[in-house]
């Protein structure tokens, strides 16, 4: 399918690769603030707010719009998808200024480098959502560093468990902490799935 | 089969304000149960099972009914957000009994007190589903209690993690904030269905 450039059209591939790189932002403010040993809250909250506007202006959209460039489900099922990766990145650190889950571990960290990464390839998969060729490696290095995040998150839970010298408190704490660090990575393949599905649709 | 739109169309208003009433009847239960200290779990359960058959009979009701008075996703999206409330309560409660907690915390006891009150304003909201006006204030009160119960248990639970020392208190008490606050945002996200109900057929 070729797409014209209709103003409609236009303004649908906007609003995605806007909030793919408010998902990426928040993703890459998350590891900056846990490699720093901080929350990063007050900044991931601010974005959290960013991208619900854009999912709203993208659900908006495609109730005002008689031929969107792609099914409606698809659209909303990646805006709402997308959505979730922030507000995922957003309970991590609203969860450690909670918890006061300080100092932050170094898995933690690491776990939060991979999903930076996994943010970047994310813009990068939704500019390409019509172009194969860029897509394809951008999707497999998400699926990679998804299999890379969940070793660490492993091994993080085996230490905590085994160490012995981890607290009731702390235990629970980054249970959940990891728990849900993995989550916001498993929301990212997630997304990668959504966009693979959406460009052999159109295809 | 004969359809008889207006009778039917007004039986899903009559199905939702049972539902509203069994919302706040399960709250106001719950509220009482923390106040007491004890778990009126046998009564909730009883109420959700209450609560599940309106469900049923609403699903029913969209599927036999030709034109109902409001959308059809709509009216499945708001049975289901008002039964969440009730399902969520009871699991509290059956929480707090299978957890044999037996002195409630003070910010619990508050927080049951503040879905109480949610659950009065919820059972109003269902009577006004045409009319934004009257809806508006409900919604807005509603939002107040989750937005103070959400500051109480914010504060519960860093207090205790800090102060606790017990690893199955430290769980308990955990597990009980999270489902109360789960059960204050079930309120908030009825309360938000009701709205765009209203403001769509306004």
């Amino acid at each position: 399918m070729k797409l014209s450039l209709l103003p409609r059209e236009v303004r649908f591939f906007e609003l995605f690769n806007q909030q793919a790189a408010i998902a990426s932002l928040a993703l890459a403010e998350l590891s900056k603030s846990l490699l720093q040993g901080q929350s990063g809250h007050a900044r991931l909250r601010e974005l959290e707010h960013q991208a619900d506007d854009v999912a709203h202006e993208i659900y908006m959209l495609t109730n005002m719009t008689f031929a969107p460039p792609a099914e409606p489900e698809d659209i909303l099922s990646l805006a709402h998808a997308l959505d979730d990766v922030v507000d995922l990145a957003e309970e991590v650190s609203d969860k450690i200024e909670l918890y006061n889950a300080y100092p932050i571990p170094k898995p933690a960290a690491e776990m939060a480098d991979c999903l930076a990464c996994a943010g970047k390839e994310l813009e990068q998969a939704v500019r390409s959502i019509e172009d194969a060729a860029a897509l394809a490696p951008a999707l497999l290095e998400i699926h990679n560093l998804e299999n890379r995040g969940d070793r660490v998150t492993r091994d993080a839970l085996e230490n905590l468990f085994s160490g012995g010298s981890s607290t009731p408190a702390d235990l629970i704490k980054w249970k959940e902490l990891y728990d849900l660090l993995e989550l916001t990575m498993d929301q990212c393949e997630t997304v990668a799935e959504i966009i693979e599905t959406v460009s052999l649709k159109s295809a | 089969m004969r359809f008889t739109p207006i009778t039917q169309g007004r039986r899903f208003f009559e199905l939702f304000d049972k539902q509203g009433g069994i919302v706040n009847e399960t709250l106001s239960e719950l509220s009482k149960s923390l106040l007491e200290s004890k778990s009126r779990h046998a009564r909730l359960r009883d109420l959700e099972h209450q609560c599940d058959d309106v469900t049923h009979q609403i699903h029913n009701l969209v599927n036999n009914t030709f034109a109902t008075p409001l959308d059809q996703d709509d009216i499945l999206m708001l049975a289901s957000s008002l039964d969440d409330i009730v399902d969520l309560a009871e699991e509290t409660a059956d929480k707090v009994d299978l957890y044999r907690i037996q002195s409630i915390t003070g910010p619990a006891k508050e927080m049951g007190e503040h879905l109480a009150r949610a659950g009065t304003q919820i059972a109003e909201a269902v009577k006004h589903l045409q009319s934004i006006t009257e809806l508006q204030p409900r919604r807005a009160e509603i939002h107040r209690m989750e937005n103070e119960g959400d500051r109480m248990l914010r504060v519960a639970i860093g207090d205790l993690f800090s102060r606790e020392r017990d690893a199955a208190e430290l769980l308990k008490w955990k597990d009980v904030y999270d489902l109360l606050e789960e059960t204050m945002d079930a309120c908030e996200h009825a309360a938000n269905v009701m709205e765009t109900i209203a403001i769509k057929n306004a």
